[in-house]
């Protein structure tokens, strides 16, 4: 295995945290199968402990894999200065079969942590334990994804060969077809930045009328569309390059780490979308995070299109 | 027409006027373990509202353990505590905590006080977590401090008090927040005689304002006191006897 520094640690906290998991997913099936709250037996009182145990052990560890995420991207983005080829994150995310996944596995789990910890943040409200089978099914389910990254994550690193050339960012997201992704930049800017706009004008619109549904809805289609809208129209701004479209060299200290707000105001706008969503569909309460979603999505939509009229205030051209 | 406060209390008790069920329930320390110590062993116990109750017994018969599972302080190994018609064994322990603070007054044998605090500052302790206004929180802490006679000794130091005052103060303390129900552990075990008949005293004025009253004790003077309503025995953590005293209104 190819070890660094920063691997190192990943691989050691994420195998840290797995062995709380695997505790905790002994004890939530334990809680799923047998916990009772009419019972008054000396096994339903000790998994009534148990719960809150678990629900304390879970809390932190997924507070870390949040964390730890943003650590991962570091990683890559430093792995990129030993991996012959890569300028950042994307060439050495690229440098394997496992590497997209793991980095799709892992974006999914982020947003499913969450959604947890609103579970668990329900259940502890309640007194009468009614979420607690819920939140521990739905433990489960997330333990079935954290097994996915973990066993990615060292199929990924494991296979990451430094002896072998991998490609730059300025030929993953050419839209040249070299890559997987390159039909996506064939879509043309123009549709792609209107989309943009227009799409997060439907998640003001139906945020601002407490839409929950269409929010929801809306926001899942805005991360994608962002995501492409960055690739495509405005990394260049952003690199002040019309050639370069990386949606990761803006991580980097050259950009100010720019790249971690950006990305941090768009999750953090999307995910309290789907938290909305989330508590309606499952604890019936009405949304309560519509505000804090608009929030972070305004900020995302303001940044970015920051870059292109400074940009263009500046250079007085578009990077058509 | 039953005014608002008796539909309240009403609701609060079971068909009989019951406020406290304790059903079933035993208490084993270390349970599965080599150094299993039975506390209590299916014990049933029912109180209504506005009753005195003695619980009498040796040391290490289960009174104590008893209070501590009546208010939640402990959960029982198994069996179920009905509080005010609130499943209390079965709370978590922030809600138990927090039922707790608004309907139960415990006293505690050795007073647990803090004594580098002053008779104020630990008046207050109860009401802390609770986001009432300063002005309120400091009237209710007067008006318990008046209530048992230990207002001028407000800035003192807890440290510095007698027996009876640091007692006066635990009560105090106890009782700020106006609760139905007062549990008190053993609480002439470090007082005189003249100190246990002012307590004495203090207990019948609370009976008579219609708290639910329950004293665990093993002071032979609380068994001949002419206004409590069961005295309960306990051995080796079974109740061995339990007479409820009939009295003529």
């Amino acid at each position: 295995m190819f070890l660094t520094p920063e691997v190192f640690i990943n691989i050691f906290v994420d195998f840290l945290i797995y062995i709380f998991f695997i505790i905790a997913f002994y004890i939530s099936v334990q809680i799923v199968r047998y916990f009772d709250v009419q019972k008054d037996t000396f096994f339903q009182y000790a998994l009534e402990r148990r719960t809150y145990l678990v629900s304390v052990i879970v809390e932190f560890a997924l507070f870390f894999k949040i964390i730890l995420f943003f650590y991962f991207i570091f990683t890559l983005d430093k792995l990129s200065n030993i991996i012959p080829g890569a300028m950042c994150a994307a060439g050495v995310i690229t440098a394997n079969e496992y590497g997209v996944w793991l980095l799709a596995v892992k974006l999914l789990n982020l947003f499913l942590f969450g959604l947890w910890l609103l579970a668990n943040k329900e259940d502890l409200n309640s007194k009468d334990y009614r979420f607690t089978k819920f939140k521990f099914k739905f433990f489960i389910f997330l333990f079935m994804f954290l097994s996915i990254e973990i066993f990615l994550e060292y199929l990924y690193f494991n296979s990451i060969d430094i002896s072998k050339i991998v490609s730059c960012c300025g030929v993953l997201f050419n839209p040249v077809k070299t890559s997987a992704v390159s039909f996506l930049l064939e879509i043309p800017k123009e549709i792609v930045v209107s989309l943009f706009y227009l799409v997060f004008l439907l998640t003001l619109t139906s945020g601002i009328l407490k839409k929950c549904l269409l929010y929801f809805l809306s926001n899942l289609i805005f991360i994608l569309l962002s995501i492409l809208a960055i690739i495509v129209f405005f990394s260049p701004y952003i690199y002040e390059l019309p050639t370069h479209k990386c949606p990761f060299c803006f991580l980097q200290k050259e950009y100010y780490h720019i790249g971690y707000f950006i990305y941090s105001s768009l999750f953090l706008g999307t995910f309290f979308a789907y938290a909305n969503w989330f508590e309606k569909f499952f604890f019936k309460k009405e949304s309560q995070y519509f505000k804090i979603s608009i929030f972070f999505n305004t900020i995302f939509v303001i940044i970015v299109t920051l870059y292109v009229l400074i940009y263009y205030l500046k250079n007085g051209v578009w990077l058509f | 027409m039953i005014n608002r406060e008796e539909a309240r209390l009403k609701k609060d008790e079971g068909v009989n006027g019951e406020i406290i069920f304790v059903k079933n329930v035993t208490k084993i320390y270390n349970f599965e373990t080599n150094k299993e110590i039975v506390a209590l062993k299916d014990i049933n116990l029912n109180v209504k509202s506005g009753e005195f109750v003695i619980l009498m017994g040796p040391s290490g018969s289960g009174k104590s353990t008893l209070l501590s599972v009546i208010a939640a302080l402990t959960k029982p190994t198994e069996g179920r505590v009905i509080v005010k018609n609130e499943p209390l064994s079965k709370l978590p322990d922030r809600f138990a905590a927090l039922f707790r603070r608004e309907n139960i007054g415990f006293i505690f044998q050795k007073f647990n006080l803090l004594e580098d605090l002053s008779v104020f500052d630990n008046v207050i302790l109860p009401l802390i977590p609770s986001d009432i206004s300063s002005k309120l929180l400091e009237e209710k802490a007067y008006e318990a401090m008046r209530k048992f006679s230990i207002e001028h000794k407000k800035d003192e130091k807890v440290r510095k008090l007698s027996g009876g005052e640091q007692q006066r103060c635990a009560i105090a303390r106890a009782l700020i927040n106006n609760p139905n129900i007062i549990l008190a552990d053993e609480p002439t075990a470090n007082l005189d005689a003249k100190l246990t008949a002012d307590f004495i005293e203090i207990l019948r004025g609370l009976k008579k304002e219609g708290k639910t009253i329950i004293v665990a004790t093993h002071d032979p003077r609380f068994e001949k006191l002419e206004f409590i309503d069961a005295l309960v025995y306990i051995q080796d953590g079974k109740i061995v006897k339990n007479s409820a005293i009939q009295r003529v209104e």
